[in-house]
């Protein structure tokens, strides 16, 4: 289904990275949220609410006017980008057989089974179901893809988990590559009130990682529904037991065991690093 | 701001916005803000030209329905030979599942063994669980344990020197080995009984 192109061709979305006019981003908010959560726990709902004076919004912020010859350059060299199949060549970053290394062909049982995953099941083992490995490359590749050029457009990503096991890999994770995480318990409105949460005008991200798309009980990670909900676009590793259907991108796939998970990390790392590469490269600002 | 949630309108509207937020795809929500001028070009989302040139495989709607699809189960022909050998024998040994190159297990041997022998096709079908366990038998795997040789001091010697060459020390020839005896309690008792009347 083609679609209408927009009449503007601009890129839009706050490129540069040293706008003044960029107000609470997402660095001071990650501090923020940790020691929140940390800290202060459930107690941060009867914080005072903060009222600013000016409207609140908590869309986009426009971008700064650059000078127009370089944001043509620019945006003519984003728009090249994307009529390559693979411009950052994330293929290359995996196999079939580093999937099978790592795991993340298990599944759970067939008793747990989200009736939206038996598409990506190749088939069950006495009742331990078997992820096809095929299917999960051809997904994980279109994942890595979307990253690297959300990455390359210097979008906001934040990698999401709530697995106390690999909370450290997945912070980690996210501080190599010079992005944000956010694995501790996820206040309601964080991506839907955040201008009233934290007083003030937000930036929010422009992708969302799930490394775990389930919380630690039975339930799906609220995040899911609230980036739908907000226009933001996600990426998670959706193992048997979860509901691909809100996530823009699924890689079905084990979550459950760290030699999985750290290479999904791994992988949505190196991609990130080479969208920011390239991105250094285009703009020759550090 | 509670009095308009208690307002059945107020409720209904914000239901039908999360309905519609999410049984829609970002992205036809964003087209459609952006044409009808609810999105100013400017504010178009970051990730909008790069979703339009790779939409995802399956477009993300709530209500997208579940396909039927038949999960088969993994069998192979080999399981036959393996469940009958686990019947008979049990779980023999432990693998380790995170060996990259692990050695075969005493089951794969065994499956080994018996498919050699159905393919030369010498051994009647009743009789081939036995003669497959005699082959592991001569590779030194004793699956019937009453079968399997006493293990005497000396031949645990013999089989220390044959799998730890490299560990056998030097030993001096003058001092003679000694060997303790097992002690039974009776005879440790009677010689303190001794040590008493003396």
């Amino acid at each position: 289904m083609r679609l209408p192109q927009p009449v503007n061709n601009t890129v839009p979305g706050p490129a540069m990275p040293f706008s003044p006019t960029t107000t609470l981003n997402m660095a001071t908010l990650g501090k923020k949220l940790f020691i929140l959560s940390v800290r202060m726990g459930r107690g941060l709902w009867h914080r005072g609410i903060v009222s600013s004076s000016n409207p609140v919004q908590s869309a986009v912020e426009p971008l700064e006017k650059l000078q127009e010859s370089s944001s043509d350059a620019i945006t003519e060299q984003m728009a090249k980008s994307l009529k390559y199949p693979d411009f950052f060549k994330v293929a290359e970053l995996f196999t079939v057989e580093d999937l099978f290394n790592a795991r993340v062909h298990l599944g759970h049982r067939e008793g747990s089974l989200n009736d939206h995953m038996s598409q990506f099941i190749f088939g069950s083992r006495l009742s331990h179901l078997i992820f096809d490995l095929d299917q999960t490359a051809t997904l994980l590749r279109e994942a890595l893809n979307f990253t690297a050029h959300i990455a390359f457009r210097g979008g906001i990503i934040l990698f999401v988990g709530r697995i106390p096991q690999h909370q450290v890999m997945i912070e980690n994770t996210a501080k190599e590559c010079g992005e944000y995480a956010h694995t501790r318990y996820w206040q309601g409105g964080v991506l839907t009130n955040s201008t009233i949460q934290f007083g003030s005008v937000i930036r929010l991200p422009d992708l969302i990682i799930f490394l775990h798309t389930m919380n630690n009980v039975i339930y799906e990670h609220t995040a899911i529904r609230d980036a739908a909900k907000m226009l933001i676009p996600t990426v998670g590793i959706v193992d048997t037991n979860c509901n691909p259907n809100l996530i823009t991108y699924p890689v079905p796939g084990n979550d459950d065991s760290a030699a999985s998970i750290s290479l999904f990390c791994n992988l949505f790392k190196a991609a990130i690093l080479r969208g920011k590469e390239k991105r250094k490269e285009l703009l020759g600002v550090h | 701001m509670v009095q308009e949630d208690l307002e059945a309108g107020g409720l209904l509207r914000r239901l039908r916005w999360v309905w519609i937020s999410l049984s829609l795809s970002p992205e036809y929500r964003a087209t459609g803000l952006l044409k009808s001028g609810a999105m100013k070009p400017q504010d178009k989302p970051l990730w909008y030209n790069v979703y339009e040139a790779f939409p995802p495989k399956y477009e993300p709607c709530f209500d997208r329905p579940a396909p039927e699809v038949k999960i088969r189960k993994i069998f192979y022909p080999e399981d036959v030979i393996r469940a009958k050998f686990y019947k008979r024998y049990g779980s023999y040994g432990t693998a380790q599942l995170s060996d990259q190159k692990p050695r075969p297990t005493v089951c794969q041997l065994f499956v080994k063994e018996y498919e050699h022998l159905q393919a030369k096709g010498s051994v009647p079908e009743d009789q081939l669980m036995q003669e497959a366990a005699l082959a592991l038998e001569a590779q030194g795997i004793y699956l019937d344990r009453s079968r399997a040789p006493v293990k005497t001091e000396s031949s645990l010697e013999q089989e220390d020197e044959q799998q730890h060459p490299e560990q056998q020390l030097t030993t001096i020839p003058n001092i003679k080995q000694v060997k303790l005896e097992k002690l039974s309690i009776a005879e440790i008792f009677k010689q303190s009984q001794g040590n008493e009347s003396n």
